[in-house]
């Protein structure tokens, strides 16, 4: 699903005026004056809209974003885009947020579909080597 | 009212407690995910919403989803994907059967069911087992709500409800409740009844509290109705 609203560079807020100026020459006037010009139906794609952006916020917190999901592929757009190195931190300013709040204390289950921290891993291997090599000498 | 204000902050509630208030919530979300809140969910909502001291109405139970903020729904995906496997597969399996109380899977459903079966390390293989278990078909792609074609098909409001308790089951739905066909067997109908019954049979989700319990009990009876009507049509008692 695409992100009309930040394809036009707009906020779901938008007034019908803002969009239809928006769109003009975007290369979306199709698909923006079947779905957001149109009342109903721009009813049913916001609150989709609402709900895509709470997942991909949500997505990003459980780090479940960074490996090419089927989420990902399909709803780019809503995958926030904030790299975590560049944003450590959630941001109240980021959609579909409220925050900041504080770091879960729970711990998150071990399992390989959230990655290895392989740089720790090869640290630990190699000082494990060296003792052992020092041991035996 | 809030949902899980205080009993998600997971520190002073028990286990127990947090555990069910987690799956309370999420399947809260999902089924009021949707935008059209029906009957059977305000009705589980009524039962199980902790202060809830009347009629809940669909404005008041979609207010109180939105109250929920981001970090009780990651908190709640934290405390359920702690879980046994068995326990979180359950979860799905009652989460699917929530999304498909009105026989069709909105756009928005089907996305949170996915997200569920990512963030509770079941995976996308499974989420399309479970719900081809369930449902008796397999998960349709969600369609594109950024395309002017997806709503002039219907989009995601206009669905064709279930029927409510006060409406006979008719047999052509009672055979998608059962996930059979139409020219299904004797044998066939007592095999995906057992099956069916094992799912939702309330040993298997009483682990995850009272939320998920209802959701089970409210499917199991939707079940045992469509047994019913199906056995009495080859039976040759059907109208």
């Amino acid at each position: 699903m695409k992100d009309l609203y930040a394809r036009l560079g707009l906020e779901p807020e938008a007034t019908l005026e803002q969009i239809e100026a928006a769109a003009k020459d975007s290369g979306h006037s199709e698909s923006v004056a079947g779905v957001l010009l149109v009342p109903d139906h721009r009813a049913g794609y916001d609150h989709c809209h609402a709900t895509l952006t709470a997942i991909g916020n949500l997505r990003k917190r459980l780090k479940l974003d960074d490996e090419p999901t089927w989420f990902t592929q399909e709803c780019r757009d809503f995958v926030p885009r904030k790299k975590r190195a560049e944003a450590p931190e959630a941001s109240a300013s980021e959609p579909g947020e409220r925050g900041p709040f504080p770091e879960p204390e729970l711990s998150e289950e071990p399992s390989a579909d959230r990655g290895l921290n392989w740089p720790v891993i090869a640290v630990i291997v190699i000082g494990v080597a060296l003792a052992a090599w020092a041991v035996l000498r | 009212m809030s949902i899980g204000t205080s009993k998600l902050q997971g520190t002073r509630g028990d286990h127990k407690d947090q555990l069910a208030n987690a799956v309370k919530l999420l399947l809260l979300w999902l089924a009021a995910s949707d935008g059209d809140v029906d009957e059977s969910e305000i009705e589980f909502a009524d039962e199980h919403l902790p202060e809830a001291e009347e009629s809940v109405s669909a404005e008041k139970l979609l207010g109180e989803i939105r109250a929920a903020d981001l970090f009780r729904l990651e908190m709640a995906l934290r405390v359920l994907g702690k879980e046994s496997r068995e326990l979180r597969a359950s979860f799905l399996d009652m989460a699917v059967a929530m999304s498909m109380a009105d026989r069709e899977i909105a756009f928005t459903e089907n996305h949170l069911l996915r997200f569920y079966a990512d963030a509770l390390f079941l995976g996308q293989d499974m989420l399309r087992a479970r719900f081809r278990s369930v449902t008796g078909r397999d998960l349709p792609e969600p369609g594109d709500p950024g395309q002017a074609g997806f709503w002039d098909q219907g989009g995601q409001a206009t669905r064709k409800r279930m029927p409510t308790s006060e409406e006979s089951m008719r047999l052509a739905q009672a055979h998608t409740l059962l996930a059979l066909s139409a020219d299904t067997t004797l044998s066939e109908l007592e095999q995906k009844y057992g099956e069916l019954k094992k799912i939702f049979e309330s040993e298997r989700v009483a682990a995850m509290g009272p939320a998920a319990e209802r959701v089970a009990a409210h499917r199991l009876e939707r079940i045992e109705e469509a047994y019913l009507v199906v056995l009495a049509e080859l039976s040759g008692g059907g109208s």
